[in-house]
């Protein structure tokens, strides 16, 4: 599953049914890379759902157990926008789409302008950037 | 390992950031080079913003994790602990890196002469070329005699000798280091192998 599929797609409680709003964005955690929540709306009317909470992910809809999500923006950064950085110092671009498995969260690959990267070397997620490991070869293939 | 040569330009106003947590703690101000040693032994720092002022701190070479295009890239932000010549808790290093600093501020070889042993001139200083993975100054790019140039326009890299005599206006170099100018790095580290091997054997 890819966010930007996932961008818009309607949220709604289990327990009453209530539409809360639509998937804007999702918030990584690292060690190992791992989508930790999804944010709801935007503004002050957003909500955080931590990636426990939901019960499904489906073509329609996401559903999760009960309203009782996070008002507001989750502590974080969304890795959507920010630069990828290698640990060695070279940029491959901005991210531009996050792939990850959408039963257990683990983050596949983060996609830039330039590169497609291996969700596996995440290293850091922070509010300059997001680093990845290096590695053999290309540090960044295509 | 490949010998990464970066120009000291570049490496100027590059953020710091840490692997660990993806900060950007500081930018580079300028390279701290002691020409005594042929090395750069770290970095000034700015705060970052664009208005932000200096830093203190500075950023001793061995505490750098790598340096790239993009960014010089550390561990954490203890990377910086220690260096702005007040912490306590550290002192014998706070005061080595203030010692650095302060003379680090004398030592502005950008704009000298480079004369050969041979008495010619061959310019003066524009750059300094700096293989990153030790820090060693191993070369310096000239403004200088366009009858230098392979082309025009042409930057001149010259290879520096492990060891060379400075003072405050004048680098002294053999003179055999004419028939060593690069106009690009890549191929220019094996010029100064080359280089330094002649030295080497005479």
């Amino acid at each position: 599953m890819h966010l930007s599929e996932l961008k818009g797609r309607r949220v709604v409680s289990r327990a009453s049914a209530e539409t809360l709003g639509n998937v804007s964005d999702l918030f990584l955690t690292t060690g190992p890379a791992t989508v930790s929540a999804l944010q709801v709306g935007k503004g002050r009317k957003g909500a955080t759902v931590p990636w426990h909470l939901i019960t499904g992910i489906g073509p329609d809809a996401v559903v999760v157990t009960d309203d009782e999500s996070t008002a507001g923006t989750a502590a974080g950064a969304s890795p959507l926008g920010r630069l990828l950085l290698s640990e060695l110092g070279n940029a491959a671009g901005t991210v531009t789409d996050v792939e990850f498995n959408e039963s257990t969260g683990a983050v596949i690959s983060l996609a830039t302008e330039f590169a497609l990267v291996e969700g596996d070397r995440l290293l850091a997620s922070g509010p300059y950037a997001l680093i990845v490991s290096a590695r053999e070869g290309a540090e960044f293939p295509g | 390992m490949t010998q990464l040569l970066m120009r000291a330009v570049t490496l100027v106003g590059l953020p710091v950031v840490t692997t660990t947590t993806g900060e950007d703690i500081a930018e580079t101000r300028d390279v701290i080079y002691m020409p005594d040693e042929g090395r750069v032994i770290g970095f000034t720092l700015n705060k970052r913003g664009r208005l932000a002022g200096r830093l203190k701190n500075i950023l001793l070479m061995e505490r750098i994790h790598a340096v790239g295009r993009d960014a010089v890239m550390v561990l954490d932000a203890s990377a910086l602990e220690g260096t702005d010549g007040r912490d306590g808790k550290d002192g014998k290093d706070g005061k080595d890196s203030r010692g650095a600093a302060a003379d680090a501020k004398g030592r502005n070889v950008l704009g000298n002469a480079v004369l050969t042993d041979a008495g010619k001139q061959l310019g003066t200083v524009r750059d300094l070329v700096v293989e990153m993975g030790s820090g060693e100054v191993i070369g310096y790019e000239l403004d200088g005699d366009p009858a230098l140039q392979r082309a025009e326009g042409a930057p001149l890299l010259l290879p520096l000798p492990s060891t060379l005599a400075v003072s405050s206006d004048v680098l002294m170099v053999p003179a055999d280091v004419e028939e060593f100018i690069r106009d690009d790095l890549a191929g220019f580290g094996s010029a100064v192998t080359d280089f330094r091997a002649r030295l080497g054997s005479k």
